[in-house]
């Protein structure tokens, strides 16, 4: 255990230590602390790297993250430091280090994730997991650790059909109990796919695979388990960690063609707890199924779940959140009122988590808005220019992904929404929110002031 | 700590022994405080004597100090115990020597007490928080063992630390 043989001539003790007990310290440092004391000496800078990401609540120390992937190949991360109110630009090649890792030269990286096909399924505690094909891996932006995930055993590999997310899903979550993360893959054959029984699922046999890491733990290997969801449907969202709970959707939004009753049997919330590793069906709420158009999203509103109903004719959002999963009691907490950009339905908005101060934060058009749901009032907030953040305090990561190349976008413009063009790129202009957002995700939404959470 | 005996009704006592020879006598509920010894004690069952080559006789002392403090003060079921035991384990863990600290940590990881691993790891964290890479190394006397260029390309790939 210890290395005796080394005796260095002082009386330090720290290169004695087993490794788990150094990488039990370590879990108890900051990420950024973390990055400066690699550099102590070989040991320490291989028991950082070895080590699993960090435990839950060592990344306080950072509010929040945001990650932009421009057409230009030059991904950028800014990352805001707590307690002096800066921002600190760290022009690392997340992506392009990612594609450059050795790791996955016999995948042939040659161009960025975007183009291979990677895609990002979900997010906990600030580590983002990717997959494509059947290979999944997740990375640690603060960190740019990647963790690559072993390769699914070659037999399930050929059944399946991973290229399509809506066949076969990926969920990371954290179980508290064993304190590990697990990545959940839940997929089917992939002639049951594309052969005639493409839509009718009841006769697909669905397959569950686990894997395991945590702090100082290896990666595992693929764990198939017999729990497989209740039924074979389509997982058709990212997975929603919530309550200790991994939730995907079956079907997200439809033309209402069927009875409130048969809607509500026929859309459910699959979820998957972590610890028991058991499926469960959940009921959607009944109000989602009254008006003519089904539109909604799940949301990870501070550990608590929510369904956010976007199909309501006034343009609204309405927040109907489940704190006690056995319970399985839908409350509506919180209705969300904002000036309309153009009367379109199709105008994308959703909730993305818990912001600052108790406050929201919403995807509106492609302008990111604060709302706040005691005052009723609601802000524009002001992303890449970033001085305008100043007072953010809070731990909330924020992945904005850029997937056109040029466009435009709303602002609001003295409680007006204007229209902007922008020729492609970010900008750091003050004042105006230069990206073009298609995909955004919360990286760890854990806000200690979340008005969802009061009832704990 | 004559209270410490009366209460419990049925108080069994447990013989520890270091693997200078030193024994100690302890109450069951404290001892047992140790993962370790607790397994010992649910496997062998009747056993009283339990011998423990691992762990030096003063180390092992501080280790049944601490469980003793933390046994007594969950016994007495007041709000403030957490508030008591917390301001005991900062005592605790304030003055140590490098020397006392590896070796009380190497004890309680072979012993399994996980509460105090837990609490000594914190206090080898907290020296290393907020200290610079150079202050680190006089602290703790490390070497550092890098190539020349390794130290700066680290450094260089996690400039975001440093600022």
């Amino acid at each position: 255990m210890s290395k005796m043989s080394k005796s260095k001539s002082g009386t330090g003790f720290m290169d004695q230590l087993p490794t788990e007990i150094l990488t039990l310290i370590f879990s108890k440092l900051s990420v950024k602390t973390l990055g400066r004391i690699k550099c102590v000496c070989k040991l320490w800078s291989r028991t950082i790297d070895d080590g699993i990401p960090y435990e839950p609540g060592s990344m306080e120390d950072s509010a929040f993250l945001v990650i932009a992937e421009s057409s230009h190949r030059k991904p950028s991360m800014i990352w805001k430091s707590d307690g002096s109110a800066t921002f600190l630009k760290i022009s690392s090649r997340v992506f392009s280090e990612f594609a450059g890792s050795e790791n996955f030269t016999w995948y042939n990286f040659s161009r960025t994730l975007e183009s291979e096909g990677f895609y990002v399924d979900n997010s906990c505690h600030g580590l983002v997991c990717f997959a494509r094909k059947g290979l999944a891996c997740l990375l640690n932006p603060l960190t740019q650790q990647i963790i690559e995930l072993p390769p699914p055993a070659q037999s399930t590999l050929q059944l399946v059909g991973d290229g399509h997310s809506s066949y076969s899903k990926y969920g990371l979550g954290f179980d508290s109990v064993t304190r590990t993360y697990k990545v959940v893959r839940v997929f089917h054959p992939v002639n049951h796919v594309y052969g005639e029984c493409k839509k009718d699922y009841s006769t697909v046999t669905m397959n569950t695979q686990i894997c395991t890491l945590g702090v100082g733990k290896k990666v595992s290997s693929w764990r198939p388990i017999t729990c497989v969801p209740p039924r074979p449907l389509p997982l058709v969202s990212v997975a929603v960690l919530a309550g200790g709970f991994l939730h995907w959707v079956t079907v997200a939004i439809i033309e209402r063609c069927e009875s409130v009753e048969e809607a509500l049997n026929r859309h459910k919330i699959v979820a998957f707890h972590l610890s028991k590793e058991e499926f469960r069906l959940i009921s959607l709420p009944r109000s989602l199924f009254t008006g003519r158009i089904l539109s909604y999203h799940m949301v990870d509103l501070g550990g608590v779940l929510g369904v956010v109903d976007r199909s309501r004719k006034d343009m609204g959002l309405d927040i109907w959140t489940m704190k006690d999963h056995d319970k399985e009691e839908w409350v509506n907490t919180c209705c969300i009122r904002l000036p309309i950009p153009r009367p379109d339905f199709f105008t994308s908005k959703s909730v993305i988590g818990p912001w600052e101060n108790g406050k929201l934060l919403l995807r509106y058009g492609l302008s990111l808005i604060s709302f706040d749901p005691n005052k009723k009032r609601w802000r524009h907030i002001y992303t890449l220019g970033l001085k305008h953040d100043k007072q953010s305090e809070n731990n909330n990561k924020l992945l904005l992904r850029r997937t056109s190349a040029t466009g435009y976008f709303y602002h609001l413009d003295a409680e007006e929404w204007a229209r902007t063009e922008l020729p492609p790129g970010f900008y750091d202009v003050e004042g105006i929110s230069c990206f073009y957002t298609e995909s955004l995700l919360l990286l760890s939404p854990f806000s200690k002031s979340s008005p969802f959470r009061k009832s704990d | 700590m004559s209270s410490s005996s009366t209460t419990t009704t049925t108080t069994r006592l447990l013989m520890l022994k270091a693997s200078d020879g030193v024994t100690f006598e302890v109450e069951e509920a404290v001892a047992t405080k140790l993962g370790a010894i607790n397994n010992m004690v649910e496997e062998e069952g009747s056993e009283d004597l339990i011998c423990l080559p691992n762990v030096n006789g003063k180390f092992l002392g501080m280790v049944l100090e601490w469980c003793k403090k933390h046994a007594n003060n969950n016994t007495n079921s007041d709000k403030g115990n957490d508030e008591v035991n917390k301001w005991w384990d900062k005592e605790f863990v304030m003055d140590l020597d490098q020397n006392t600290l590896y070796h009380l940590l190497m004890a309680a990881d072979y012993l399994s007490g996980t509460e105090l691993v837990d609490l000594l790891t914190e206090k080898v964290a907290s020296m290393i928080r907020g200290k610079k890479v150079e202050e680190i190394r006089e602290t703790f006397k490390i070497k550092s063992d890098f190539l020349p260029g390794q130290e700066e390309e680290i450094r260089k790939k996690n400039s975001w630390a440093f600022e």
